[in-house]
């Protein structure tokens, strides 16, 4: 049942965008969005969808997956467009107007202008979680954070948090899959009835799925426990981020790009 | 009620570049009151085949046929078919979820919508099956041992009052005697009560006890379906799969390889030994200082 989903939309396959280190991905990905907000004219967008579009294809990730990163913002997408061009720009041309709705040149430009901006920097990070397994994700982040550390943040923590959360993502779904089949063995319906009907049905396969969140992660702290895991301190690292040339490569290749977009959107 | 699986193939994450088959075109069909056994190296498709059986996946392609009936044809009622097979998880008690075991085994006769009084009665009925008696109803199934909420889960599962019984390692994880108990009564189930039964199992020793009829399963594909004994003697093809014939069978395959005239599909201690008492009885010492070290 929950098999299909695709688990923080990581594209398992190797490319040389998956190859690189997730740090190089993540500042890339920030360069970009920043840039994204400083270009104004659409032959800069035109640039950035051309970018993404040859990331994809470097990256091996389908197209079709990419855009379908986009499918649940839609509405937001369509709402940003409408909003502006009836609600901005009261001082320019008039090109529609119903009642005291008018829909002004303007407005409609920055309309298009924000939803596009946004659907650019979703469809970027889309592709930074395609190609990023969330592992990886979380060391890079915790590597670029660990200056915050002499602020009193606990960034080790939090990334190791945030791993184990992910890393059991998989597990609680399949074991929430087998629960939800045990129980519909035995006549649960979770389709049928009013809403209240619907939430009681789902006890039989919350309790258990709780339980056995609780059962893991007893047994993970001792096994962590039992390891000598004491935290962050001194702590060395199994795989080791390392930056290559090719880092550099598409660190270089991002700025060109980035200028790029700012001079053909002047 | 007899159950089959016509050319049944079913792929996880069909589409994705991780796509895994984990039936390829599977046909088995399982009469009336037989048992059989499941057997097959971890990742072969046992699992996903009970789970076929029971009504819970639907085939990528191929059919599901419960009495004769197209599971997955348009128009059939799907719920009230496949509810007369019992399906017990591999671990079934972390499916328990009530506040005592008398509300948690009534949970799927309450869900068929039984009165109250035929619901209390299938509860009894189920519990007794599996030797658990009335003392246990209004305790919390969480405070119970492993094997007790073991038994109280299959209960909830025989409270249905399936006619087929699918059972997905039932005994993994017990001590030799939480396991001979379960084993018991699943004996029980099916000789006394005449179910059928379909028992998931690494365990070939356990299997050979139950079940008539042994299907060894690999790599998605049925690669052997017959009668224990004979399957048993395919020694070398189940030792490629890491699955070992039972120890007395195996026994007795070493003393036929050594020339002892001795039956190769003797399944259990008893019959080996008294096949191997009768050898020495009759004088056979042809086989003097070659003694075979087992």
């Amino acid at each position: 049942m929950f098999r299909d989903l695709l688990i923080g939309q990581y594209y398992a396959i190797p490319s040389p965008v998956h190859r690189l280190d997730p740090r190089s991905k993540i500042l890339i990905s920030v360069l970009l969005i920043v840039t994204l907000f400083l270009v104004g004219g659409f032959r800069g967008y035109l640039a950035g969808a051309a970018l993404i579009a040859v990331v994809a294809l470097l990256g091996r990730v389908p197209l079709r997956l990419l855009l379908r990163g986009l499918r649940p913002i839609l509405f937001l997408l369509v709402l940003t467009v409408v909003l502006h061009a009836f609600m901005s720009g009261r001082d320019s041309e008039v090109l529609a107007a119903l009642g005291p709705l008018r829909i002004t040149e303007e407005g409609l430009l920055l309309g298009l202008r924000m939803g596009i901006r946004l659907a650019l920097l979703i469809l970027i990070s889309s592709l930074l979680t395609l190609t990023t397994s969330p592992i990886e994700l979380t060391d890079g982040l915790e590597r670029l954070l660990r200056p915050a550390n002499r602020l009193g943040v606990p960034v080790h923590d939090l990334a190791m948090m945030m791993t184990i959360a992910l890393r059991f993502i998989p597990t609680l779904m399949d074991e929430a899959d087998r629960i939800i089949k045990a129980q519909t063995a035995r006549g649960a319906d979770f389709q049928q009835g009013g809403l209240l009907q619907r939430v009681r049905a789902l006890v039989p396969v919350l309790v258990p799925l709780f339980i056995s969140a609780f059962r893991r992660a007893d047994d993970l702290a001792l096994a962590k426990e039992a390891r000598g895991y004491r935290g962050g301190e001194g702590r060395t690292r199994f795989k080791r981020l390392r930056l290559a040339p090719r880092d550099a490569l598409a660190g270089v290749a991002a700025a060109g790009a980035a200028a790029l977009m700012i001079w053909l959107g002047r | 009620m007899p159950v089959a699986l016509e050319r049944v193939t079913y792929v996880y994450q069909a589409g994705a570049p991780w796509a895994v088959t984990a039936l390829d075109d599977v046909s088995l069909a399982i009469d009336d009151g037989e048992a059989v056994g499941l057997i097959g190296p971890t990742g072969s498709g046992k699992s996903t085949l009970v789970q076929h059986l029971a009504g819970l996946l639907k085939p990528t392609s191929g059919r599901v046929l419960l009495d004769g009936q197209d599971l997955w044809a348009a128009g059939v009622d799907r719920r009230t078919l496949r509810l007369r097979i019992g399906l017990v998880f591999q671990y079934p008690e972390h499916q328990l979820f009530e506040e005592t075991v008398r509300a948690d085994v009534a949970y799927g006769p309450r869900n068929l919508g039984l009165p109250a009084d035929e619901v209390d009665r299938r509860v009894a009925r189920a519990l007794s099956r599996v030797g658990l008696g009335d003392a246990i109803l209004d305790r919390s199934p969480f405070e119970l041992s492993g094997g007790q909420m073991r038994r109280v889960a299959i209960a909830g599962v025989l409270a249905m009052e399936p006619r087929v019984l699918i059972l997905d390692e039932p005994t993994a994880g017990l001590d030799p005697r939480g396991r001979e108990e379960i084993m018991h009564f699943i004996r029980e189930l099916h000789r006394r009560d005449g179910l059928t039964v379909i028992m998931v199992s690494h365990q070939m020793e356990e299997v050979a006890r139950l079940a008539r009829r042994v299907v060894v399963m690999d790599g998605g594909r049925v690669l052997l379906d017959g009668d224990v004994r004979s399957v048993y003697t395919h020694v070398e093809e189940l030792e490629r799969l890491h699955l070992e014939a039972p120890l007395p069978t195996r026994l007795a395959a070493r003393l036929a390889d050594r020339g002892w005239p001795i039956a190769r599909d003797l399944l259990d201690a008893e019959a080996v030994a008294e096949a191997v008492a009768r050898c020495l009885h009759a004088g056979h010492d042809a086989a003097a200082g070659d003694e075979p070290d087992v």
